[in-house]
């Protein structure tokens, strides 16, 4: 993946926590090192941000759980 | 807005007055007007005159700008300013530096460092204050006859005519009419030659504050761009840190969103935020306040350069982050390129069409900017919850994961490839290096000098010989050639283990030509404001000639 491709990948992945409503930091922050990491590793980033929505989602409904 | 004490309170600068230019009469007539005498106006004032064109230089003021401002020079800067013939006196003062480091909550989690060896005159990066930048330059200036320097003379309007440009100028004695074939509008953010000719500047705006505050400081803590992400000292924002000269600390912190601007502007305000940050940097010692502004990011430009027979540059024509150090290290950029157009069509060294290649250059270069310091600028002061998390992330995985490391990367300013630009002839496969539109770099030469130095005021032909010197003739068929066309060009010949006059370079062990993927029997053309212009694997007179009248605008024979 060329730095230009993983900046492009940096702000689909910023777009897609931004789309995905509240979540828990802790979470989120961890999901965020995630996202990074395998957009690095050029994986299947379009299906990546589908599952961080859903992820976020999930840490939505656990907020407050610690 | 800047510190509003008088200039003579300033704990290390003595800013000079310079006399009142006395008024010409009622009407004068110059060949070109420079509107602002701050370093991108001088900087083309002196350019003009290093191609032999005078110009007027027309400023309200008497003295340089209030403040540091700008304080970071790029290494193509200086090249540029060593064209100008000034740039021995910047680095005499100019503190050089190489590398930076950002901390995330305390922690060192990247070292930047900029490429430097010994192939370069000048080091990646300088930090000096703009009134030093200014003073310098108007030191030159006046020491050059070309250039008549008009301090106390201000630009009341200005009108495009069919052959040139019709200002009226206020100054103590009154007001009068200036005439003059070009113009270069180089007054800034607030350019009044921009609303004399109703032309606005376009683009987005961004949400981060920043207060930049000057503090004089004895420390030993060496030259670097330090950046402090969600500190201690500025919890959930960033700080910069730069030293200048005179030990005077340059420090950006972020102002959070819910900080009034008013209220951080205060002198008792920001002491007390600067006196933790100074803690923070282990510095016990006693510090004073010098100078402080607000700072908001902007992606703004023109539509066009050029408006008829005027020319916008610096900040009159774009105004750019900060994130990067791209704001006047482009303005001398736009110095450079509209100097030597001016100069080659008032001469007769071009056609007149040479000068709409401005725009799309310099417009192209100010766009791009607009990506890299957005960037930069998202990733200094993040937009949305989605970029901060983004950002936290990359900061947290930085000092182990590469990738994560390249987003830390403040993408330090960068001479633009013109490599669409309607001058510049594209490449084949296996021609040298740099592409054409780069800027040339430099080399250091095997007597120890430097290849830039090598170069002249008109376009240069750099051919790669190897060892034997073997096409002096179609050399000297394609110099005649353009100077019949009165453009001029000098040959520089690259190889052999001796240098001969100033037309062969020595390159005994191939060194230069390795570094360009040269060839012998490969070519370069370099224009005058030293960017490539035309490449060649296997160089030609004839189409030498064709990249040569391309770069002129004018068309092959």
């Amino acid at each position: 993946m060329t730095r230009e491709e993983f900046e492009q990948a940096y702000d689909g992945l910023a777009a897609a926590l931004d789309a995905a409503g509240p979540g828990d930091a802790d979470k989120l922050a961890l999901l965020a090192r995630l996202a990074l990491v395998q957009a690095a590793a050029s994986a299947d980033l379009a299906a990546f941000e589908q599952a961080l929505a859903q992820a976020v989602e999930q840490g939505g409904a656990d907020d407050g759980s610690g | 807005m800047p510190r509003p004490a008088a200039q003579s309170a300033s704990l290390y600068f003595d800013y000079p007055r310079y006399p009142v230019a006395p008024s010409p009469g009622a009407s004068d007539v110059a060949e070109v007007v420079v509107v602002g005498a701050g370093p991108v106006g001088l900087c083309t004032a002196l350019l003009l005159a290093r191609h032999g064109v005078p110009s007027v230089v027309l400023d309200p003021k008497t003295s340089v700008s209030d403040g540091s401002r700008a304080i970071c020079i790029a290494r193509h800067s200086l090249e540029i300013l060593q064209q100008a013939g000034v740039a021995d006196t910047f680095t005499a003062k100019a503190l050089p530096w190489t590398h930076g480091t950002s901390f995330h909550r305390g922690r060192p989690v990247y070292r930047l460092a900029m490429p430097h060896g010994p192939d370069e005159r000048f080091h990646p990066m300088y930090n000096l204050q703009q009134q030093y930048i200014e003073a310098f330059l108007v030191d030159a200036a006046r020491a050059e006859p070309l250039i008549e320097l008009r301090f106390g003379h201000r630009v009341a309007g200005l009108r495009n005519t069919c052959d040139g440009v019709d200002l009226d100028v206020e100054c103590a004695a009154g007001r009068y009419a200036l005439s003059a074939a070009q113009a270069v509008a180089a007054d800034g953010a607030r350019s009044r030659v921009r609303e004399a000719l109703g032309v606005a500047l376009h683009g987005a705006a961004y949400e981060a504050r920043y207060v930049i505050v000057d503090v004089r400081l004895r420390s030993d803590h060496p030259t670097e761009r330090r950046a402090f992400f969600d500190s201690a000292a500025n919890p959930g924002a960033t700080i910069l840190v730069h030293r200048q000269p005179d030990d005077i600390w340059r420090i950006d912190y972020q102002l959070g969103d819910d900080e009034d601007e008013h209220t951080a502007l205060d002198e008792a305000t920001i002491r007390a935020r600067i006196a933790p940050i100074l803690d923070m940097l282990g510095e016990r010692g006693e510090w004073a306040l010098e100078w402080w502004s607000l700072y908001k990011a902007y992606t703004l430009c023109l539509d066009d350069y050029r408006v008829g027979n005027v020319f916008f540059a610096g900040d009159a024509a774009h105004l750019v982050p900060i994130f990067g150090v791209r704001g006047l290290n482009s303005g001398f950029a736009d110095a450079a390129d509209i100097a030597w157009k001016l100069a080659y069509v008032r001469r007769g060294h071009a056609a007149p069409a040479l000068l709409d290649s401005y725009s799309p250059e310099r417009r192209g270069a100010t766009l791009d900017i607009f990506e890299q310091a957005g960037r930069s600028t998202r990733f200094m002061s993040p937009p949305s919850r989605g970029y901060r998390l983004l950002r936290d992330a990359a900061l947290t995985l930085a000092p182990h994961h590469a990738p994560a490391r390249g987003l830390l990367d403040p993408r330090q300013s960068q001479p633009y490839t013109y490599a669409g630009s309607p001058l510049t002839t594209p490449a084949a496969a296996g021609a040298p290096l740099p592409v054409p539109g780069a800027a040339l770099f430099n080399s250091r030469l095997d007597d120890g000098s430097f290849l830039l130095d090598r170069l002249g005021t008109g376009f240069t032909l750099l051919y790669f010989s190897g060892a034997a010197l073997t096409a002096d003739a179609a050399l000297d068929e394609l110099v005649a050639t353009a100077h019949a066309r009165g453009i001029p060009l000098d040959i520089r010949c690259v190889g052999g283990p001796e240098a001969r006059g100033t037309r062969v370079i020595a390159d005994r062990d191939g060194r230069l030509a390795t570094r360009h993927a040269a060839i012998p029997g490969s070519a370069l053309l370099v224009r005058p404001d030293r960017h490539v212009c035309a490449a060649w694997a296997r160089f030609a007179p004839r189409t030498a000639l064709a990249a040569l009248l391309r770069a002129t605008a004018r068309r092959a024979a």
